[in-house]
């Protein structure tokens, strides 16, 4: 029997080369672990952040030129900064050849809402991870009534080549994990402002008694606050319910830049290294 | 064993609840009398905890003296309401207001004027329960958590009226069970139930919104986020119609703030009686459940 070529074509995308897109405290990890899976990777951070970017990868400013197909794929992975987002996907989108899929990530907003705009919603597709991305075992997938089916195909093929598992989920804000574990941080957060027991004491009960992995409040620090907020925002925006509105406590740590581990300071303090 | 904080201890309510918590009393070395008004009630508590120590010996966790003294630190009394001598009380009885508040106001009369009282309540308000009784600052809630025996967090629920001497005393009883007290505020949920609603919530949210299936929701939360078990595991554990009660009793608490508000999947599951694996269904079948 001849084989089937349609099928095996189906079966066969590059992911070799790798553009990475995103401010570069959320980019780096992940080129990391794409380096060590194999791929080449480059960069793509924000203007500001060039000058001392201490990285052995290449590194690109956001919005620089690059040849439409020197890229095999592109993972955009702003979540703060919904702005940037926005404007990174039609750069992207105007950048590069129509065969290049365009990964983003979902963590605040979903796909659906970002493609709005875009001319060929087809190449995009969402994931959602929790951070930090240097410890994410799991990549939620998901897709808009537009995206096709090679794009879907691609970024399962290009996750598992890095030892993440994926599942395909419906197209919504924050996936399943992020979407728990963030809700999971913010009532941990009012239940802190409300003095209900101490921070310490509020990880430890939820550590012994419900079997998380990290207390809430650590783990709020370890994603990073202000990812955390945004996440929130994300929903709130998304189901304009009350029960996702950010604690105030969150907002004002992030506010006073406070964002958790990596600053040194979130809902505890920690040792910084330097 | 010397030195405990509280030696004798008297419970009231034997549920598993109960039953549990004066079992590690007691292997922790305290006099302990478990009661219940219900002689059924009673028979099955002796049943579990002498085949509970039988094992533990068989196991080799327990010498054969060591069992012996045990139970002869333990009483059973059903029907009786009695516990003058003891150090502290602990109800475990069934969640309702007024029998939790005409319990405890009966036993104080009997009680030396140290003793404490300790109400096992996790959906009502231990200000409340304290507040029939003539001494408050002396009552606190003693939150243990099924199961008992493997849980090592204990809440000590501070009500309005608790007195800091009531939670320090109680601190060292849960340390000297080898347990870690946290010590929380009289609130709706506490700490532990409180902070864990988004998990159920949530993933009850996802399924509904259709963003996944029951099994994909709990293999992301246990593979991606590395929690013991899953939400939907865990609710059929638990027990649907425990869940939707203490998640009930929140709502009511909080005044019907959206946060608590219970989700309609999990009643309309109760009401077809599928309660998780002790009904032999749930969100998954459980087959060679009882």
């Amino acid at each position: 029997m001849p084989p089937d070529v349609s099928s095996q074509e189906l079966e066969f995308y590059p992911i070799e080369r790798m553009l990475l897109v995103g401010p570069l405290a959320d980019v780096k990890p992940l080129a990391n672990r794409a380096v060590a899976a194999g791929h080449t990777v480059a960069l793509m951070i924000p203007e500001s952040e060039i000058e001392g970017a201490e990285t052995t990868h290449r590194v690109l400013a956001a919005g620089e030129a690059v040849g439409e197909d020197e890229f095999d794929v592109v993972l955009e992975l702003h979540c703060v900064d919904i702005e940037a987002k926005a404007e990174a996907l039609l750069y992207l989108e105007d950048a590069l050849s129509e065969s290049v899929p365009i990964l983003t990530l979902t963590l605040s907003i979903s796909t659906g809402e970002l493609t709005r705009e875009m001319l060929i919603p087809e190449r995009v597709v969402g994931v959602c991870m929790l951070p930090p991305f240097g410890e994410s075992k799991f990549v939620e997938i998901m897709a808009t009534s537009h995206t096709d089916r090679a794009a879907l195909r691609t970024s399962e093929r290009l996750f598992e080549s890095m030892s993440l598992a994926t599942t395909v989920v419906a197209d919504s804000p924050g996936g399943v994990l992020a979407r728990t574990v963030c809700c999971l941080v913010n009532e941990a957060a009012l239940a802190l402002q409300e003095r209900i027991a101490a921070p310490e004491d509020i990880d430890q009960a939820m550590r012994l008694a419900a079997g998380l992995p990290h207390g809430p409040l650590a783990w709020g620090d370890r994603i990073g606050l202000d990812r955390a907020l945004a996440v929130m925002e994300g929903l709130y925006a998304e189901f304009k319910e009350e029960r996702y509105r950010p604690a105030p406590l969150l907002k004002r740590l992030v506010r006073a830049g406070h964002t958790g581990m990596s600053k040194g300071q979130g809902f505890f303090a920690y040792a910084t290294i330097s | 064993m010397a030195d405990l904080t509280f030696q004798n201890i008297a419970i009231f309510g034997a549920g598993t609840m109960g039953t549990a918590v004066g079992q590690l009393c007691v292997l922790a070395g305290a006099n302990v009398t478990l009661c219940d008004s219900s002689p059924e009630a009673i028979r099955r508590a002796q049943k579990s905890i002498e085949a509970d120590l039988k094992r533990a010996v068989a196991q080799g966790r327990l010498k054969d003296s060591e069992e012996d003294a045990a139970r002869s630190r333990l009483r059973f009394e059903s029907g009786l309401v009695e516990c003058s001598g003891s150090d502290l009380v602990i109800e475990t009885v069934v969640e309702k207001l007024d029998a939790k508040q005409d319990l405890l106001a009966r036993l104080e009369s009997q009680l030396g004027p140290s003793a404490i009282m300790a109400t096992g309540t996790n959906t009502l308000s231990v200000t409340a329960i304290a507040a029939k009784t003539r001494f408050p600052e002396r009552v606190c809630g003693l939150h243990f958590f099924n199961p008992v025996e493997s849980i090592r967090v204990v809440e000590i629920v501070a009500a309005l009226q608790t007195g800091r001497e009531t939670l320090d005393l109680c601190s060292r009883f849960i340390r000297d069970l080898d347990r870690q007290p946290i010590i929380v505020q009289d609130s709706p949920g506490f700490v532990v139930h409180r902070c864990l609603r988004p998990f159920f919530a949530e993933a009850l949210r996802c399924l509904h919104e259709d963003v996944a299936d029951v099994r994909t929701i709990d293999r992301i939360l246990r593979e991606g986020g590395g929690f013991e078990r899953g939400p939907f595991e865990q609710m059929d554990a638990a027990g649907l119609d425990t869940t939707y009660a203490v998640w009930r009793a929140m709502w009511d608490g909080f005044f019907h703030d959206s946060r608590f508000r219970p989700h309609p999947i999990l009643k309309k599951m109760i009401e077809a009686g599928r309660l998780g694996r002790k009904s032999g269904r749930g969100f998954y079948e459980h087959p060679n459940a009882t």
